[in-house]
């Protein structure tokens, strides 16, 4: 059933960062948190 | 009067001959019994069927009405969809437990008393223990044990509920109850501990990804569900279970994030569903129970297919925790897409099935919330849409990607079984044309509806609500911030009888326990020297009448101190003549007469 | 199919031109509602905004994430044996 015995289990799968995309990642989340927060505070009905 | 035959002894009765069946006979007959309990169903008419007097109680087993039928509907497609795909495993404890489990439910949602509800309330537990201890593994043991004890604590909270409800009101009759005194409450807390209420959920998380593969399929359909129909029929409009259906909607999602085995990612965001059903059936509105009973019924399906899909995962890899897997989709391809069209439909994607139900809870509780008064429901509104977003994160990308995509973990395997493959077809099938034509679903609903979800601006909204989650999603793992996969064991709510149970056990153990020795050894002590007294009690006494009687007839010493060691054994071993033996007993009950 | 680093940069362009698109789809859509071409119907103000939905799920799936990964994670992690003594 099993083809892998011998390969040994991980304790952690980590996620390595490509290079790039962290300053993406901080402006695109900046932006929609400032945005959101700006359209939740106007009245809502 | 009918002759239409009880839904649940269809499953149950059939359930139990199937060991009686050899090879292709059995195969055939496994699948004939849903499909017989369905033609059951569509030739039972409307109202109440199987009147039982018992005493003063009126017991209806068989109530037929629009939500009974919606619910036995699903619970017959699920149940003929589970058992193609348990086929290959030719284990009868399994096949047996899952019909039983099936025929209880049903006999649940068709009681139309309270008493006959809770005795298959009951059954349904014992029905679903068998398929998690059906495992066989020590995990699966123990869990199931807690799952054992956490149902037989909430089926007694329900009876005590149950019981007070009949002797105040004298009546058993399934109606709504509204929250008033400690009868309505126990009876709410009882089912709430199967509907898996927050601090009340952790049964569902321990238990279920220990289950056997095709049994957590089984488990995913019934327990919860029946809860929610018992919440729909006992329960609608009760302002509690808004908040309570709030909480579950959005706290599971968090720890669905961080568990590293798939089927307990499942499990939380089943309960993730369940939420949003209970916000349905605490707003009460006809378009909201609408939508609670829509979403349950897709629910069953999706939530079916993808814990089929991760089974078939674990029958072909042995493995099931995010660290071991992925890469799947090379030697899986099959499983994969249907995994894909589940996690899709559990996102509620257009065209897919949980698109048309999910958002008629969100509808509800949006109109809700412009009635006077609450205005609260807005945030529930805000909440739901955040779980919805959170549900694509984690049950929709995360299941599919860290099990099929992602990184590569070498594991090379077969696709999985025809026969499982067949039900995730059906399964995927329903999902997809439930999604593309609602209009079957919509029409058996509890209400007359005039809701039509495919408005080009909910198309747009939800597209791009899950476009963005998806990015999200992108751009937290590109940037390596998305938490790793870590092999731990993420503490909840089951740590207070799990470790401060045990702990207190354990001080207890040590504080009382010298205690108890002493008093133990007293109460030895007064025991035992009783028993010693009591022993030949008979024996002794009989001497001592004896004894004066022989020293009036004359004899002494050595001869009077061989008859008394023959009486005495004599006593003691029961060899004294029968006459004589009566005669000392007589002495004996005199004795005591005249000493008293 | 996705052991080609070229195949999984080309999928996320799609994906990302996608992403822009229905944005501007979003646009699209708010013009020609407010002409009045397509009928529009909303329970909130805040559905009226550009992108709402898109941007809510955003940081909604962003904050669950952190949250996930800073608050509950540390609180509830545990040995896989943790239970077991």
């Amino acid at each position: 059933m099993n083809t892998s015995k011998d390969k040994k289990e991980l304790m952690e799968l980590k996620h390595d960062s490509v290079p790039g995309y962290k300053g993406v990642f901080a402006v695109v989340f900046t932006f929609s948190l400032l945005y959101m927060a700006y359209i939740l505070f106007q009245p809502c009905f | 009067m009918t002759t239409n035959i009880l839904p649940a002894f269809i499953f149950i009765i059939g359930g139990l001959l199937i060991p009686f069946f050899k090879g292709r006979a059995k195969t055939v007959y496994m699948l004939l019994i849903p499909v017989a309990g369905f033609i059951n169903l569509l030739y039972i008419p409307f109202g109440d069927h199987f009147l039982v007097g018992f005493g003063e109680f009126k017991l209806v087993l068989l109530h037929i009405d629009r939500l009974s039928l919606l619910f036995g509907y699903i619970f017959h497609i699920i149940s003929f969809i589970t058992i193609i795909y348990i086929l290959n495993f030719k284990n009868d404890v399994e096949y047996v437990a899952g019909f039983i489990y099936a025929g209880a439910a049903l006999g649940a949602i068709y009681a139309g008393d309270l008493f006959s509800f809770f005795v298959f309330w009951e059954m349904l537990t014992i029905g679903s223990v068998m398929l998690i201890w059906a495992r066989k593994t020590k995990a699966a043991q123990s869990a199931g044990f807690r799952y054992l004890m956490v149902h037989a604590f909430g089926g007694l909270v329900l009876f005590a509920g149950i019981v007070m409800h009949f002797t105040q009101t004298g009546s058993l009759e399934m109606l709504k109850i509204t929250l008033t005194d400690a009868s309505s409450y126990l009876i709410f807390f009882g089912i709430g501990i199967n509907c898996a209420w927050p601090i009340l959920h952790p049964w569902l998380t321990d238990a279920y990804p220990e289950a056997t593969i095709g049994g957590t399929v089984f488990l995913s359909a019934f327990t919860t569900k029946t809860a929610v129909y018992a919440l729909a029929r006992l329960f609608p409009g009760t302002e509690a279970l808004i908040w309570i259906g709030v909480g579950m909607a959005a706290f599971p999602i968090f720890y669905a994030v961080i568990e590293n085995d798939l089927r307990r990612v499942l499990a939380y965001s089943l309960i993730n569903q369940v939420g949003f059903m209970v916000v349905g059936i605490g707003i009460g509105t006809e378009l909201a129970i609408n939508g609670a009973c829509a979403h349950a019924f897709n629910d069953i399906l999706f939530k079916g297919l993808l814990f089929m899909s991760m089974g078939a995962v674990i029958y072909r890899t042995g493995k099931i925790k995010a660290t071991d897997l992925g890469g799947l989709y090379k030697s899986m391809p099959w499983t994969t897409l249907f995994c894909c069209v589940g996690a899709a439909s559990i996102s509620a994607f257009p065209l897919f099935s949980g698109f048309v139900s999910k958002s008629m809870v969100m509808e509800a509780a949006a109109e809700g919330s412009h009635l006077v008064g609450q205005g609260s429901y807005v945030i529930v509104w805000l909440v739901l849409l955040f779980a919805s977003a959170g549900v694509f994160h984690h049950a929709g990308i995360k299941i599919p990607f860290f099990a099929f995509f992602g990184h590569d973990s070498g594991l090379r395997v077969k696709e999985a079984p025809k026969n499982m493959l067949i039900a995730m077809g059906i399964a995927a099938f329903l999902c997809i044309f439930i999604g593309v034509y609602p209009k079957p679903l919509y029409s058996i609903l509890p209400f007359q509806v005039d809701y039509h979800p495919y408005s080009i601006f909910h198309v747009l909204s939800q597209t791009e609500l899950l476009f963005f989650s998806a990015l999200a999603f992108t751009l937290l793992l590109l940037a390596g911030i998305y938490p790793s996969e870590i092999r731990a064991l993420n503490v909840d709510s089951d740590w207070i009888y799990r470790k401060l149970g045990k702990t207190l056990y354990n001080t207890f153990d040590k504080v009382l326990n010298p205690l108890n020795t002493f008093c133990e050894s007293i109460v030895m002590a007064v025991a035992s020297s009783t028993a010693r007294f009591f022993k030949d009690a008979g024996a002794k006494i009989s001497l001592f009448v004896a004894v004066n009687f022989w020293l009036l007839a004359g004899y002494r010493d050595k001869r009077l101190e061989i008859k008394k060691q023959r009486l005495y054994n004599d006593i003691l071993q029961g060899t004294l003549p029968a006459g004589i033996g009566a005669a000392v007993a007589i002495t004996f009950v005199v004795l005591v007469y005249v000493l008293t | 199919m996705f052991d080609d680093p070229q195949n999984v940069k080309r999928l996320l362009k799609i994906f990302f031109s996608s992403v822009i698109f229905l944005l501007i789809l979003d646009i699209v859509y708010i013009f020609l509602s407010n002409a009045h071409v397509i009928h529009r119907h909303v329970n909130y103000k805040w559905e009226e905004f550009w992108g709402f939905y898109a941007f809510f799920g955003f940081v909604a799936c962003v904050i669950l994430v952190l949250v996930s990964k800073y608050v509950l994670r540390p609180l509830v992690k545990r040995k896989e044996d943790y239970y077991d003594n």
